[in-house]
């Protein structure tokens, strides 16, 4: 739950609540004066001046001047939902104005028609006020912080327009990556990190927590998604992958959490419930994974074509690798290599003379290639023959099956609800079989999931541990505490509306050495 | 009537033909009941309205209200709302009731105007 004033507190929990809002937006991107771009030699390590990358907005979005716009708003839907077992939740908003003078009309004559454009950032906020001041100038707290997804939808009739935003997490999603990125031996957060580095956030822009899983090795090659590495990531280590209301990519893993209910909802402050649905449950859990594994050095590469360097000249060769290597063996002289090689002659086809004046100048290795660099220091025209390269691939070669089922009364009772992982990023066996074991601990029980429309507070958060009294027909109560998994808001003259899936938080017990005991039911934490 | 000093659009209306000024609060919120009944009111502000009811209005009287409403759409823009002794001032839309043609034509009978505040200021 968001940090707010005991006022706040009250006003959420009266039966008269002022509301309050604000809405900003950077339609023309402009800068806070003063904001400079990081220059080598003038600016200070540490300073306010941000890297620039590509002056994409996703590098520093709260350096921007953000307009008031606050007075146009006739309505706001803003939704966050985290799934089970693992979630990448992304947020979205949508926002109509009031649009009676074409000011937001894209192509207008308006002054920021122009700039009426996908891609811009916004902030909404939302809270409450003293009953006699202005709506937009109450204790608000930020709801969202985003990019206008797509051209605004303009309606006529109505003099309305209406924004589609998305939170910058979803704006990642679809992102491919700048260059391949291998990592040996790093935690699931950690990569998750590096990978949001290489697109030019800064760790302030991020709140990385702990995770369980170690990757022996990964790979993502260029071009890749980074959603679909995000989601292969999470789903590994069980974890949350977020973006808050303060615009913090928060990763959190599935013991980070904190069970103190922030709020109770009892018949005097929920308006509708709904009862669970068994979609989620799970009985049997199958995972495969092909896993990379670092091989012992070997042949890699090899050419066999005949490459010309003239006198005095340098000739640049690339190897293109059929899997990402970690390491290559520079190629030396075949009369002296012991790995890597190459052999030089005055003829392409290595019939002639052997040519000795042919040098190594340099390599580059990347990722899944090398870049040999030739020079040529002799007077003759020659040719090189033939190029080995030894080195040591990770090749996807260890084979992962893991397959867990419930109890066979559970399958009786529910039959076969197979939940499938197919995971390069999940190493052993043993992971594998503990991560089964552990979704059906925590997803093999039905009925764990409520809805309920609410009188709520905009502060409460996905994750948050809630309360929920029920007084039944028979005069008793029944009492849960449940983590809001769902949250759908809605502002408009119909009021603050909030809508929370809630679900209950399952604890898997992990074996602990001279506490557990053998055969128990306790797991064996991957 | 009280002694009021009406202007609206920027004409001073003679207080001999105003017979009445009433004033409605409408309020902007939205009222919710709870599971076990309790009520709750999420609200934003309160828009005025107010009724003049005019009485009878001889040609050029009825002429300048008439032109006053049409200025609405051909200038674009609402008029402003003046009663300094109650404190408004404000930006209103102005809607005008049927009324009645006398007979010869020179006076009009009945006229209403429906004042509706723009902005939840007053």
């Amino acid at each position: 739950m968001q940090t707010v004033t005991q006022t706040f507190v009250n006003r959420a929990n009266a039966s008269m609540r002022p509301l309050s809002w604000r809405f900003l937006a950077s339609f023309d991107k402009e800068y806070v004066s003063g904001t400079d771009f990081f220059t080598i030699g003038v600016s200070s390590i540490g300073s306010d001046d941000i890297i620039k990358g590509t002056g994409d907005v996703l590098q520093e979005w709260d350096k921007y001047v953000y307009e008031d716009y606050s007075e146009r708003v006739i309505s706001c839907e803003w939704s966050r939902q985290q799934d089970v077992p693992f979630s990448v939740a992304l947020g979205m908003m949508d926002i109509t104005l009031d649009n009676h003078d074409d000011f937001f009309t894209p192509g207008g004559n308006s002054v920021i028609a122009p700039n009426i454009l996908p891609y811009r950032p916004v902030k909404f906020f939302s809270g409450f006020r003293a009953g006699n001041d202005s709506p937009y100038s109450g204790e608000n707290i930020q709801q969202f912080v985003g990019l206008i997804e797509k051209m605004p939808e303009v309606s006529e009739s109505s003099k309305t327009v209406t924004f589609h935003c998305i939170d910058f997490l979803s704006s990642l999603m679809d992102r491919p990556m700048d260059e391949a990125l291998m990592y040996e031996d790093y935690r699931v957060d950690q990569i998750i990190s590096e990978l949001l580095e290489s697109f030019g956030l800064v760790p302030a822009q991020f709140d990385m927590g702990t995770a369980f899983t170690v990757v022996d090795f990964f790979f993502a090659d260029k071009g890749e998604k980074f959603g679909d590495i995000a989601n292969k990531l999470v789903q590994a280590d069980l974890g949350n992958l977020f973006m808050d209301e303060n615009g913090i990519i928060t990763y959190r893993n599935r013991q980070d959490f904190n069970d103190t209910p922030v709020y109770t909802f009892t018949n005097n402050n929920i308006i509708d419930l709904q009862t669970s649905k068994q979609d989620d449950l799970i009985t049997v859990v199958e995972v495969k994974a092909d896993a990379r594994s670092v091989q012992p050095s070997q042949k890699i590469w090899e050419s066999t074509e005949g490459i010309a360097v003239g006198p005095g000249l340098s000739v640049e060769v690339w190897a293109d690798f059929s899997e990402p290597v970690t390491s290559a063996d520079d190629p030396l002289p075949i009369a002296v290599a012991t790995t890597s090689l190459y052999s030089a002659n005055l003829q392409a086809d290595g019939s002639g003379a052997d040519y000795v004046e042919i040098d190594l100048v340099s390599t580059d290795l990347f990722s899944k290639s090398m870049k040999m660099t030739f020079n040529n220091g002799g007077l003759q025209n020659a040719y090189i023959t033939g190029i080995q390269l030894f080195g040591t691939p990770a090749p996807s070669v260890r084979k992962v099956y893991a397959r867990q089922e419930s109890a066979q009364d559970d399958l009786d009772q529910f039959g076969e609800r197979v939940y499938a992982v197919d995971n390069d990023f999940i190493q052993d066996d043993s992971t594998a079989t503990s991560l089964a074991l552990i979704l059906l601990n925590l997803y093999g029980e039905f009925g764990i999931i409520q809805e309920l429309q609410v009188k709520g507070s905009p502060a409460l958060q996905l994750s948050d541990t809630v309360t929920v009294v029920i007084t039944e027909s028979s005069g008793g109560t029944r009492t849960d505490n449940y983590f809001i998994s769902g949250l759908e808001n809605n502002l408009s003259s119909g009021g603050f509306n909030q809508r929370l899936t809630l679900k209950k938080r399952e604890q898997a017990n992990y074996f602990t050495i001279g506490e557990s005991e053998i055969g128990g039911g306790d797991l064996i934490a991957p | 009537m009280p002694d009021l000093s009406i202007t609206l659009g920027g004409l001073s209306l003679d207080m001999k033909i105003v017979q009445s000024l009433v004033r409605e609060k409408t309020p902007n919120e939205a009222n919710i009941r709870t599971l076990d009944g309790h009520l709750y009111t999420d609200y934003i502000n309160n828009l005025s309205s107010w009724t003049l009811n005019l009485a009878y209005l001889c040609e050029q009287d009825f002429a300048d209200i008439d032109e006053l409403y049409t200025s609405q759409y051909s200038d674009e823009t609402y008029l402003t709302f003046e009663v300094s002794k109650l404190d408004i001032d404000t930006v209103v839309k102005m809607k005008v009731s049927p009324y009645n043609f006398r007979q010869d034509g020179e006076m009009v009978q009945g006229l209403e105007l429906k004042l509706e505040e723009q902005a939840a200021i007053s």
